[in-house]
């Protein structure tokens, strides 16, 4: 990746202030005009004046800066390199422009000197219909603008690469995001809890919409451990894990919800315990474990009284209480009169324990690798996992998932960032280079393996997996790196 | 960051030319959508009364569908803004309805919807589901319903809608920091790499037993392991389709029973009486809200398992009985049995289930006069027979408590509760029937005596027997018949006694037939004689009572099988009335096997 391309981050100077004064100008007229234009005409008067208005904005920006181009860059505005910065007020604003821009898959938006009042009329009155951003209406937009002729605003076209690093920067967000809200609602009393459910909700909408358009890099982003608090960062972990598990496994919109939510809150009941237990090197005496062991109690009695304000269902109560039950006499809980251990909390045990075993913990001289913990959980006693969503949960995890470093036979090393489509390819998937043959660092591309030399061989195959603590290689930064 | 600003405030300082608008839209357009949404607002209003296979609600739906279609054959879409209480087209208010009860922008706005659209091709089942599922929302308390989750999980083809902006509460709200690697460490210097790393004698041991394999290729060793792998996790047909039952047992799983069976697991678990007295005022809320629902078996599951509960700690935790006790307390508290009341009222069909008296039942003795109650309201005879059906069974856990109710009063549910005091035939209960034979103007005296008759006890016998000498026929005659014998000394004093009190002779023949069968069911010699007394030669008067008397005697001494009843009636014999004369012999001959020989 060529990492010289970036714009330049808006430093202090004067020059760049006027810019950034300029930029949201202009973008505040352009936000102005397109309200404007829902209602009026655009011969109306009072539209027609914004537009000359608009017009000698960016004559006076020609003046003094010489040039006016906007540049989307991932979650910024750009305006002449430097970036757009917005306040909660212009907000609207930042977020109209990056909406409107994104359906219109513009990647930046050049005004040129000799730009006349028609030209800025005919693109902002594109501009201005409303689109909900499908291929078709894109495509349309382009063409229009194309054959309106209007040679003195030119356009660029978000790349593929740009659309995907998006979402992927969106998944991101999310993943922060989430972490955040957890933090909060571990820590809030009762009636604030109710108040900010609904941005639990909302949030694990986002994440089922973003694993339904690309579970991989969300599941990549699991493989952030032990950041800020290791409880939050687990159980978004285990959340994100158990709705891509919940997805295989073909459960309706409805159900992933409420797992997402259940599995939010597994560990909910840990919030309560002495940290000096949670995080004790070495082996827990009795009573220790004890205390340990009461955490899903715990839990299902605090969700109870967010179930009683209609915040969590009792699916949630379940997956906190059962994420540790083995039917039998070994697990805990162990129930008295119960039976059944609930498919939720089956799903959540097993993406539990995954977690929780490629994570690295005072208690245990290493964390394992995603390869290492899967095998572990299959060679398991059968009655400790659902052996039927183990399965699936082997089969969605695969040889080589998503984040595992892998040596190929180029003695490049690499690491797994997204997993084939095809189980026929499954050790094909497409991998980040991290280092040259001669094991240097680099900042390599993303290469697929299934791409082939001249002489139909592979370019590049996977020779083993190799565990990134070894190494000193921390998998996530990898995920960040890609979309910061 | 200023608190005072709406995270969608649009102030923005910098705006130099604000808008004002100086005329309206399109009037025709405006007009168009102003219809659309007054429809819209018809059909969700009727959906409020009627089902939406209703004519009235089809009419208004039709319309609203038809306007939407038509106004989209002229525009791309319909693009609502969602305010407080209204909603705007291009700035324009088209809908407001300020009562937040009845505003359909009001269901949308709580949840943070900020707009809503309608494309070319809505289909009408698209926009029928849209209506059930405000409709669905509109019934939830606000808290209970998210109409932007709904539609979301619909996911509608023509029907769009913005909410809450996550990238705007990132903003607003970030209390962990995205993390941020360091570009230095990455991409600069080496990986710590040594000699045998490359090879699979590296650092990872291979797996135990897989020591045949050391000298694999590791590409192939890879390949196998993916292949191990994709056969470890592959269904077979088999399982795939356990897995969906399993799936679809988990999606019939009643919440309320999940949650029910998880209170009382978390009670059964609790750490402390602090956790132990939460998690019961939590079931009690619990059982509250299933009764609303009419969820009457597992409402009395749960009464059930709490009193279960109370049984086992009574020696196993004593501690924990107070908390327990108060919990069943509060079940028979007037306050509950009247949520228990008024949930039933209102849906009377429910208080016919096995399940709602069998949750009564759990709730003891005070939810004896609900019964009483709702059979007044109904008087379904079925109901009738549910009752008594449950004051039979009430009777064999608390029959004390029971029989106080049948003091409380005089109406046709207190016959139920003395037939299944009677059809208990418990002996307890034969001190209560006898104090209602007491009150001589009770109303179902009868009932009572008919009760004590299927009680197989001295002491009810003697009950009835006191009302032999009633000065009503019907009762005395109920009384003959429910007398059920037992041959105590007592009771033929009592007896004898009746039938030699003058009154007898004036009592109808039934009776007489009844009385002098009872005593001659003592089967001996002071019964014979008493009963042989009244065959006697009748005179003139009363020639024929005495002849029905003789003849009935005779009758009830044929059937004493001891030979003084077979003396007198031989002696009999010869008195000189031809029909008693006739009747001796034929009561005697099929004794001694003579024939009967006519005079």
């Amino acid at each position: 990746m060529d990492r010289s391309i970036k714009p330049k981050d808006p430093g202090k100077s004067e020059l760049e202030s006027q810019a950034i004064r300029y930029g949201i100008q202009i973008l505040n007229k352009a936000h102005s005009i397109s309200k404007s234009l829902k209602i009026y005409d655009s011969n109306n008067s009072l539209v027609q004046g914004l537009i000359q208005s608009m017009q000698d904005t960016l004559q006076q920006v020609f003046q003094t800066e010489g040039a006016a181009s906007f540049l989307l860059h991932q979650d910024q505005i750009f305006f002449n390199q430097s970036k757009l910065k917005f306040s909660y007020s212009s907000y609207p604003i930042y977020k109209y422009f990056m909406e409107e821009c994104l359906k219109r898959e513009i990647g930046s938006l050049q005004f040129k000197s000799d730009i006349q009042k028609k030209d800025l009329e005919s693109f902002l009155n594109a501009f201005s219909k409303k689109m909900e951003g499908t291929p078709e209406e894109v495509k349309q937009f382009h063409d229009t603008l194309r054959r309106s002729g209007t040679p003195s605003i030119s356009l660029t076209k978000l790349s593929i690469e740009e659309k995907k690093k998006r979402k992927q920067l969106g998944a991101k967000k999310i993943y922060f995001l989430s972490m955040s809200h957890l933090k909060d609602v571990f820590k809030m009393d009762e009636a604030d809890k109710k108040s900010r459910m609904i941005t639990t909700k909302r949030l694990i909408m986002a994440i089922y919409d973003n694993i339904l358009d690309d579970s991989t890099f969300l599941l990549g982003l699991t493989t952030l451990k032990n950041y800020d608090d290791y409880t939050l960062n687990h159980c978004v972990n285990v959340s994100i894990l158990a709705l891509g598990l919940g997805k295989r496994l073909g459960l309706d919109k409805k159900e992933l919800v409420e797992l997402g939510i259940s599995s939010f809150f597994h560990d909910i009941g840990k919030v309560s315990l002495p940290i000096e237990i949670l995080n004790k090197p070495g082996k827990l005496d009795e009573e220790e474990r004890k205390i340990i062991e009461t955490h899903p109690l715990r839990g299902a009695e605090q969700l109870v009284s967010m179930l009683q304000e209609g915040i969590v269902t009792p699916k949630a109560i379940n997956v906190a209480m059962e994420h540790h039950a083995v039917s039998g006499s070994r697990g805990y809980p162990r129930y008295v009169k119960k039976k059944n251990i609930d498919i939720f909390s089956k799903i959540v045990k097993i993406v539990d324990v995954f977690d929780a075993l490629t994570t690295k913990r005072p208690y245990r001289k290493k964390d394992f690798t995603r390869e290492e913990a899967l095998n572990i959980l299959l060679d398991s006693d059968p009655e400790d996992y659902d052996p039927l969503i183990l399965k699936m949960f082997a089969g969605m995890i695969g040889i080589c998932p998503v984040g595992t470093l892998v040596l190929l036979n180029t003695d490049e090393l690499a690491i797994v960032f997204e997993a084939s489509p095809t189980s026929a390819e499954m050790l094909r998937p497409r991998v980040k280079l991290i280092t040259d043959s001669d094991k240097r660092k680099i900042d390599g591309d993303i290469v697929d393996l299934t791409e082939k030399t001249p002489e139909g061989r592979a370019k590049r195959s996977i020779v083993k997996s190799l565990d990134p603590a070894d190494y000193d290689i921390r998998i996530a930064d990898y995920f960040m790196e890609h979309i910061s | 960051m200023p608190s005072d600003k709406g995270p969608l405030s649009n102030s923005d300082p910098n705006r130099d030319e604000p808008i004002s608008p100086v005329s309206l839209p399109d009037p025709k357009e405006l007009k168009a959508v102003q219809t659309i949404l007054s429809f819209t607002e018809k059909t969700f209003n009727q959906l409020k009364i009627f089902p939406f296979r209703h004519d009235n609600v089809l009419n208004f739906f039709r319309r609203t569908h038809s306007e939407i279609t038509a106004f989209l054959r002229n525009h791309p879409q319909i693009d609502l803004e969602i305010k407080e209480t209204a909603f705007t087209y291009k700035d324009e208010i088209v809908l407001s309805e300020p009562d937040i009860k009845k505003s359909i922008p009001f269901l949308l706005f709580k949840d943070g919807m900020q707009s809503l659209v309608f494309s070319i091709g809505l289909q009408e089942k698209e926009l029928e589901d849209f209506f059930l599922i405000l409709h669905e929302c509109s019934q939830l308390p606000p808290e209970e319903s998210d109409t932007v989750y709904s539609i979301w999980e619909k996911n509608f083809a023509h029907i769009h809608h913005t909410a809450t902006d996550l990238m705007l509460l990132m903003r607003v709200k970030s209390e962990v920091q995205p993390y941020e690697p360091d570009p230095a460490d990455m991409f600069m210097g080496s990986v710590n790499w040594e000699e045998g790393d490359g090879s699979q004698e590296g650092k990872k041991d291979p797996p135990p037993g897989d020591l045949d394999h050391q000298e694999e290729n590791p590409e192939n060793k890879l390949q196998r392991e993916s292949e191990q792998l994709t056969k470890k996790s592959a269904l077979s047909k088999e399982e795939q389709s356990t897995l969906q039952r399993m799936i679809l047992a988990s999606r019939k799983i009643n919440p309320d029973d999940e949650l029910t069976a998880l209170y009382l697991e978390i009670l059964y678990m609790a750490e402390n009486e602090e956790g132990f007295t939460t998690s019961i005022n939590s079931i009690a809320e619990h059982l509250r809200s299933i009764i609303k629902k009419n969820d009457f078996a597992g409402a009395a599951y749960l009464v059930g398992s709490i009193r279960e509960m109370e049984h086992e700690y009574i020696h196993q935790n004593p501690a924990r009985l107070p908390p327990l006790q108060g919990c069943i307390k509060s079940l028979s508290d007037p306050l509950f049995l009247d949520h228990v009341r008024k949930t039933v009222t209102s849906d009377p069909v429910s208080a016919q289930n096995d399940e709602f008296l069998l949750l009564l039942n759990f709730l003891g003795p005070a939810s004896f006069s609900l019964i009483r109650d709702l059979y007044n309201a109904k008087k379904s005879d079925a109901f009738y027979l549910k009752a008594y059906h449950f004051f039979l069974k009430a009777l064999q856990s608390d029959p004390s408590s029971l029989l106080m109710q049948l003091s409380i009063g005089e109406d046709d549910i207190s016959r139920a509760v003395i037939t299944a005091l009677g059809d208990s035939r418990l002996p307890k209960t034969v001190e209560t029937l006898s104090c209602l034979l007491r009150n001589k103007n009770y109303i179902y005296l009868e009932d009572v005596i008919h009760a004590l008759g299927k009680i197989d006890h001295v002491d009810a016998v003697r009950a009835i027997l006191s009302l032999i000498g009633d000065s009503r026929p019907n009762i005395r005659f109920a009384a003959l018949k429910n007398i059920v014998f037992h041959n105590s000394p007592s009771l033929q004093k009592d007896l004898e006694a009746h039938i030699r009190y003058p009154g007898f002779q004036t009592r109808s023949p039934k009776e007489k037939i009844l009385l002098l069968r009872l005593l001659g069911k003592f089967n001996n010699e002071r019964a014979s004689t008493l009963i042989g007394r009244f065959i006697r030669k009748p005179g003139w008067i009363h020639r024929k009572k005495n002849l029905e008397l003789a003849l009935i005697s005779i009758s009830v001494l044929e059937k004493m099988t001891i030979p003084v009843a077979k003396r007198e009636l031989e002696r009999k014999r010869k008195l000189k009335n031809n029909k008693i004369r006739r009747a001796c012999r034929k009561a005697t001959a099929a004794e001694t096997g003579q024939p009967v020989l006519k005079d």
